[in-house]
This record gives C-alpha cells, sequence and structure tokens, in this order.
C-alpha cells in the first residue's frame, strides 16, 4: 500500500495539494500513511484512535497544503501535524491508553501475519514513550535522526543513543518470535 | 537498514487500514465539493519545483565549515611537505559526510558536527609505498572513522564509517558539560554567519581535497542594506564571491576576480620558478641546523629528538618569506627565508618553552595543575633567560628561570599565591575593553567568580581547590557566559552583557578529588570516629574489618553538591551475618555521614 517517496516528490505533492489537486493528495497519501500510523500507534496505543488521527492529519494537511513552505523536510511537517493530532487526541480522552489484546485483533483482521502482530505488540508494550517514538518516526516513517531530535525537542545524541539501545532491546526481545 | 529495522517497518506498514477513500472523502467535503473517486488516477501529478540544494550537501559544507574554524588559514604543513593533521581531519569528515557508510549514517554524522559535538583524531604517519599517509582515527560522538589519507594531497585512500554505543554514551556525557548551543541564539547565528562561505566553496568545488583548490582564506560579510550574506573565499590567484539570500542560503549573485600580483599557493606544493617550495625551505633549515630532518621525520622508533616542525608562509603577495619552526630536542629553532633566493633572513634558537615547564616541575617534584613559560626581553639572543613556572595542587607557584644558551639554572622561586589570585590570574588575561554600555569580559568574570565565592561555600569546606577560570563571550548581544572549571568542580555562570546582572548560575560537581589526600584525616582516624559514633549511636559495630577511600553522593541546601571524599569504614554487623556494612566518615571533616548497608551479600 505505502512506498517511499523521496523529498523532492513529497514537496511536489504538497504544493500541489495547496492548489487543490485531489489527485497529489491520494499519492501524498499513498507515500506517507504508513509513517503516520504508525507513529499515532505508537503515541496512541490505540488502532482505532491511530485511524482517527491518520484520517484527521490528511484532513489539517489539506487544509495547510496551500500554506506550506518547503524547508526539504516535508515528512518531518507530516509528522509535526500527526504529533499535534495525537497530543490532541490524548487530551480529549485524558488518558493514555494501554493496547489490549483486543486492539490488536482488530489488526490481526487487517491480515497481519502472527509475526507481525508480535513485533507490533511487542514494540507497543516493552518500550518506554520515547524509545517508541524515536524508533517508529526513523524506522518505519523515514524520519532522519536529527529531524526526529527537532520534532521531539531532544539532543540529536541523545537521540541516536536511545535509537541504537531500543534496537538492541527489540532484537533480544523479538528473537524467537 | 538492518533486519530488525525491516522487521519492524514492516509489521507497522501492514498494520496501516485502508482509509484512503474517507480521507479524499472528507478532504473534497471540507473543499465543498465532492469528487468521484473512481476516476482518481494513480499517479501522482508532478510540478516543478524550483531546485534546491540537497540538504546533505549543505550540511557537509557546513560540517566541514564548524571544522574548519578552528584550523589556521595560513596552510601549515609538516615536515616533508606533508599537510597538517588538522587539515587532514578536516578532509576525513568531509569525505565521511558525502561518502561513507548509508545516508542515514552520514547525516546523523554531520547532524552531530553540526550540533557542536567534540571530534578527535589521531593520525599515525606511514607509508604505502613511497607515499607518506596519515593512518588516521576520527571520532565524533559515537561514529568512528578509520581512514588512510594520502599525507600530501590529502586525497582519502580508504575510509571507513562506523558507530559505537558505549562511545557516544561517553560523548553524550561529556558534551552535557559543555553550553548548548540552542541556549545561545547569538551563537547559532554566527555560525550561520559561516556557512554562507561553505555554500561559496561547494559552488565552485573549492572544497576538493586537491591542496590547491583549498581557499588560502574565507570569510563572510552581512550586507545589511539589502540584508544578504557576502561570501569570500581567496583561492589558487583568485578572488569567489557569493550573494547568498540570509534564509534561503540560495545564492543570489557571484563573482570571481583575480589577485594582483598573486603568486599563490602553488609555491607551497609544486615548483615554482623562481622562488623556492616549502619543501626547499625544510631542506635549507635542516642543512643550517646540521640535521637531516627529512630522516628525523622518517624515524618512528620515537627516539628522533624532533617534536615538530611547523613550515608557513608569510605573505606571497608582498613579503614572499617563509617561517620554519623546529622544536628539536630542548630548543626551539626559529627561522625566517627569502622565498626567492632560500637565503636565511633570520634564525633565532630559545629554549623550547615546554621543556622550561617540565624541567621546573622536576626540579621542584611537584604536580603541576597548570603550565606557563615566557622568553624574557629578545628571544634567541644569548645569555637572556627564559622562564617556566607551574602551579601546583599545593596552591603555590613555582618557577624556574634558565639561561637561555647553557641551559642553566639561574634562579628558582616558589610563591604562595591567594586563591582569589589564582582565580583571576587567567580572568587578568581577559579583555577590559567592551563595547559602549556593556561591561567586559573581565568584569563578568569577575561577577561570576564573585558569585561562586558566595554561593558555594560548602564546596570550599570539603576540598582544597584551586581557582582556575576561563571564560567565554557567547555574545555581546545577550550575555557573558563564564566557565569556571575548578578540579573537583564546574561552574557555569550567565552574565548579562549590559547589566552584569547573573541570570543563571550552575554549579556542577565532578567526582570527588582523591588524588591528594594531604588534607585527609587518614584511616585509622576514620576508623576512630566511626566508632565512636556507633558507640554513641546504634552501637552495631562487632568489628571493624577494613576502611577504604571513596567517595558518596551527599546533598548539601546550598549548592548541588553531589560527590564527597570519603573512608568506608567497613564492619561485622551485629545482625545479618550475611551483608555489607560501612560508615561512611567525610575525609576531610571527619562527620560521620551514617551507617550503609548495600544489602548484598558476600
Amino acid at each position: 500500500m505505502a512506498k517511499q517517496v523521496g523529498t523532492r516528490e513529497l514537496d511536489a505533492q504538497i504544493a500541489s495539494i495547496g492548489n487543490g489537486d485531489m489527485s497529489a493528495l491520494a499519492a501524498l497519501y499513498r507515500g506517507v500513511c504508513s509513517g503516520v500510523y504508525s507513529y499515532a500507534l505508537s503515541v496512541l496505543k490505540d488502532c482505532h484512535d491511530a485511524e482517527d488521527v491518520l484520517q484527521d492529519t490528511f484532513l489539517d494537511i489539506y487544509k495547510s497544503a496551500a500554506s506550506y513552505k518547503s524547508i526539504g523536510k516535508p515528512m518531518a511537517w507530516v509528522i509535526t501535524i500527526a504529533r499535534s493530532r495525537c497530543m490532541m487526541k490524548l487530551r480529549e480522552k485524558k488518558r493514555y491508553i494501554s493496547a489490549s489484546a483486543e486492539d490488536f485483533q482488530g489488526l490481526c483482521d487487517s491480515s497481519l501475519s502472527p509475526e507481525e502482530l508480535a513485533t507490533i505488540k511487542i514494540c507497543i508494550e516493552n518500550l518506554g514513550e520515547d524509545e517508541r517514538e524515536i524508533v517508529i518516526l526513523h524506522a518505519v516513517s523515514g524520519l532522519k535522526h536529527r529531524e526526529v531530535a527537532q520534532i521531539l525537542d531532544m539532543p540529536t545524541s541523545t537521540v541516536l543513543s536511545k535509537y541504537h539501545r531500543t534496537i538492541k532491546k527489540l532484537k533480544i526481545l523479538l528473537e524467537g518470535v | 537498514m538492518a533486519k530488525i529495522e525491516r522487521r519492524i517497518k514492516s509489521a507497522f506498514t501492514n498494520a496501516v487500514p485502508d482509509v484512503m477513500d474517507s480521507v479524499l472523502k472528507r478532504c473534497a467535503e471540507a473543499k465543498g465539493q465532492v469528487t468521484d473517486m473512481t476516476n482518481m488516477t494513480n499517479k501522482s501529478q508532478i510540478i516543478e519545483v524550483k531546485s534546491r540544494r540537497r540538504p546533505l550537501i549543505r550540511i557537509a559544507a557546513v560540517a566541514a565549515a564548524i571544522l574548519l574554524l578552528t584550523v589556521t588559514v595560513t596552510a601549515a604543513v609538516s615536515l616533508s611537505g606533508l599537510q597538517s593533521v588538522e587539515d587532514a581531519k578536516v578532509a576525513v569528515l568531509n569525505h565521511a559526510v558525502m561518502n561513507c557508510g548509508d545516508e542515514d549514517d552520514r547525516d546523523d554524522l554531520a547532524a552531530l558536527i553540526i550540533s557542536g559535538m567534540d571530534c578527535d583524531s589521531t593520525a599515525e604517519l606511514a607509508f604505502s609505498g613511497v607515499r607518506p599517509v596519515y593512518k588516521m582515527r576520527t571520532t565524533v560522538g559515537g561514529f568512528i572513522i578509520s581512514s588512510t589519507v594520502d599525507a600530501k594531497t590529502l586525497v582519502i585512500l580508504d575510509s571507513k564509517l562506523e558507530y559505537e554505543e558505549e562511545l557516544m554514551e561517553r560523548a553524550i556525557a561529556e558534551d552535557r558539560a559543555k553550553p548548548k548551543l540552542d541556549e545561545y541564539p547569538e551563537y547559532v547565528s554566527y555560525l550561520a554567519g559561516r556557512q554562507p562561505v561553505y555554500i561559496l566553496r561547494d559552488h565552485y568545488g573549492l572544497f576538493d581535497t586537491e591542496v590547491k583548490n583549498q581557499p588560502v582564506q574565507s570569510w563572510c560579510e552581512y550586507d545589511e542594506s539589502r540584508e544578504h550574506y557576502l561570501a569570500y573565499a581567496d583561492c589558487d590567484g583568485y578572488r569567489y564571491m557569493a550573494e547568498i539570500d540570509i534564509e534561503t542560503l540560495e545564492i543570489i549573485s557571484t563573482t570571481v576576480t583575480e589577485l594582483d600580483g598573486y603568486v599563490g599557493e602553488r609555491v607551497l606544493h609544486e615548483k615554482v620558478d623562481g622562488y623556492i617550495s616549502m619543501v626547499d625551505a625544510v631542506k635549507i633549515v635542516g642543512e643550517d641546523m646540521g640535521v637531516d630532518l627529512w630522516k628525523e621525520a622518517a624515524d618512528k622508533s620515537g627516539d628522533s629528538p624532533l617534536k615538530s616542525l611547523v613550515v608557513d608562509y608569510m605573505e606571497f603577495k608582498s613579503e614572499l618569506t617563509v617561517n620554519v619552526r623546529v622544536d628539536y630536542d630542548q630548543y626551539t629553532f626559529d627561522y625566517r627565508l627569502d622565498c626567492t633566493t632560500g637565503e636565511v633572513i633570520r634564525a633565532d634558537i630559545m629554549l623550547e618553552l615546554y621543556y622550561t615547564m617540565d624541567k621546573c616541575a622536576e626540579y621542584f617534584g611537584v604536580t603541576p595543575t597548570d603550565f606557563g613559560a615566557y622568553h624574557s626581553g629578545n628571544s634567541g639572543e644569548p645569555g637572556v633567560t627564559v622562564a617556566g613556572f607551574v602551579l601546583s595542587t599545593d596552591g603555590k607557584t613555582y618557577k624556574v628561570t634558565f639561561d637561555n644558551e647553557t641551559c642553566e639554572i639561574i634562579s628558582v622561586e616558589v610563591d604562595t599565591l591567594s586563591e582569589e589570585d589564582l582565580g583571576l590570574r587567567n580572568i587578568y588575561t581577559l579583555s577590559t575593553e567592551a563595547p559602549e554600555g556593556m561591561i567586559s569580559e573581565a568584569e563578568a568574570a569577575a561577577i561570576a567568580l564573585e558569585n561562586f565565592e558566595s554561593n558555594i561555600t560548602k564546596a570550599r569546606e570539603y576540598f582544597r581547590f584551586t581557582l582556575d577560570g576561563t571564560v567565554y563571550r557567547m555574545s555581546w548581544g545577550q550575555y557573558t557566559f563564564c566557565n569556571l572549571d575548578f578540579p573537583v568542580i564546574n561552574y557555569t555562570c550567565d552574565v548579562d552583557a549590559k547589566t552584569g546582572e547573573i541570570l543563571k548560575s550552575t554549579p556542577t560537581l565532578k567526582h570527588a578529588d582523591l588524588s591528594d589526600t594531604s588534607g585527609f584525616i587518614g584511616k585509622n582516624k576514620a576508623a576512630e570516629l566511626a566508632r565512636q559514633y556507633d558507640e554513641n549511636g546504634s552501637a552495631v559495630i562487632e568489628k571493624i574489618t577494613g576502611v577504604e577511600l571513596g567517595e558518596m553522593c551527599v546533598s548539601a541546601s546550598d549548592s548541588e553538591l553531589t560527590y564527597t571524599a570519603v573512608y568506608q569504614v567497613h564492619f561485622d554487623y551485629k545482625g545479618r551475618e550475611d551483608q555489607i556494612w560501612f560508615y561512611a566518615v567525610d575525609a576531610v571533616t571527619g562527620e560521620v555521614y551514617t551507617a550503609l548497608g548495600n544489602g548484598l551479600y558476600k
């Protein structure tokens, strides 16, 4: 469903969306939906909320694309919108929701293999907030470490260090799954 | 991307629900019209956008820019026409940011450099066939760049980029003690001011590793009237200039002009008719000294008395002289040669300053905390004295003066300075001048020191530190940042450059200084105090089994002190036999803190 697209292409798509081009919105969706959804899922730990955020994020993108000024970081811009939406969702519910087996059953319906389901569960249940966000933003959303650092307001060195530590941790946790 | 990352990415990507139609419908509704989804093409419409410079290229330029801030533009090279290690370091970093590892690694490396992370480099001179090469290990944060560099041309022969987590952790810990650039917008602005220079150099390909294409001088000016940067680089007889937009950093216009009467740095690296090269200069100096400097430089056994050799040219546009400085044995040879004839214009011989400092410490048998040395009068003249002095951990200064010609000790001197004197020693060297309406560096440092003295009495009680301050002027526009680095405490203080008001002060205690135990109460006294304390209190000691010197975390109400030197008095506990217990006794004051049981089983 999703494919990785280059920075320039994303910039062009956002510019087109700003001109009201719905096909560009569709293309942008295909390119970045997994990054947005994964990030939302990692923050909210709820697949339904993550889906809401995914939709709301694209609505926001559509509304604000005309004022988008390219600084060479379109994905960071998209994730910043998604992050804002996640924070709103958390405030709305005034609680952090722990992932439950039922939530992931919902994911399972979307043709996830048992191994994929286990991978997601481990990421969500065993990693800290920071760790989850850093790994998802880099490994799934495709942001650079320095972009992650900017979004999470952390030093780049800290993000780098946490990322590598978390990947090591995941290696151990996912062994044998 | 590693297997584990691919797995995570695949799992999350496959979990994404297909809500595209719903998204598009909502967007269309928001716009006030409904779009027929079935006619939607899958192919995105690409519109042309103005081409931008690739971020990575720019990052590489900035990375090297920051490093080059410390590199002299007078093209100092080491013996045998070799490039300096500093220049090699810049070439290695530049190459790594552009070529090594995957793109993520390169981007991270550049980001760390931009963030101001320290960069350390070690180099070993070796030979690949007849070609002299530097075997270099360069570290930035957790990244290690292992490379082989042609020592003459700085061409990177091979280079490998690796990442080490432990190294990163250490770098982060060290980095925490440094001022954070984000907190100093003016300083960041200064760095941004360097960026245009490297955009210019990048634009003209002046960043090549070919030596002759390295600009000998580059700088940036700010054109207030047009709000543009004007970046300049003098390279190989030409002055390159670029007008750069301050916000987008895009080049608006460029010019290249020829420098009149410019001989150029070609003289450094190749034989130009009518001029001696730097290599020739070294040969001439070696002959004058009666030493084969080439051979000495190639000696890797460590036996050679040659410590360093630096060649730099003065001003090729007019004066046409070359300076050669050789540190050889305990002497420094300082030559100036005519670039056209090779004639020796000046030849000074003087005692090498580090030698005098080492000799001073050796003479008195003290452990220095700081060094200093100077030549009195006109250095190089026979009989003129040279002085070396050291500050010691005992708070005294030791000074030895030598005869410059015979190396004989003329006099020795011991002086006891007050802590205030010691503390202000460096501060006196700071500028006492300041722009109108602002305080000077020296005043800012004095204010910071006074604040330190009045606030951290607890530290003085515990430790016998000597004051040794350094002041960094971060920006005149905002405030002055003082960093007073003491043996056991690091104290930072932000002083408003206009009012002198203390904006923020942060004392951070380092680990307790256990190297100098001269003021400590000793193990026996500690054991005695622990037993007294025990008898007056809980009486749990059955038998003292040992006393060790260590450190302990303490809290103090008037500062953020965290560690102090303590004697740990271990004892057998009247109770459970399988636990380790000890009293912590302050190593200086003898205060017994408490009985500590760590609950570990023997």
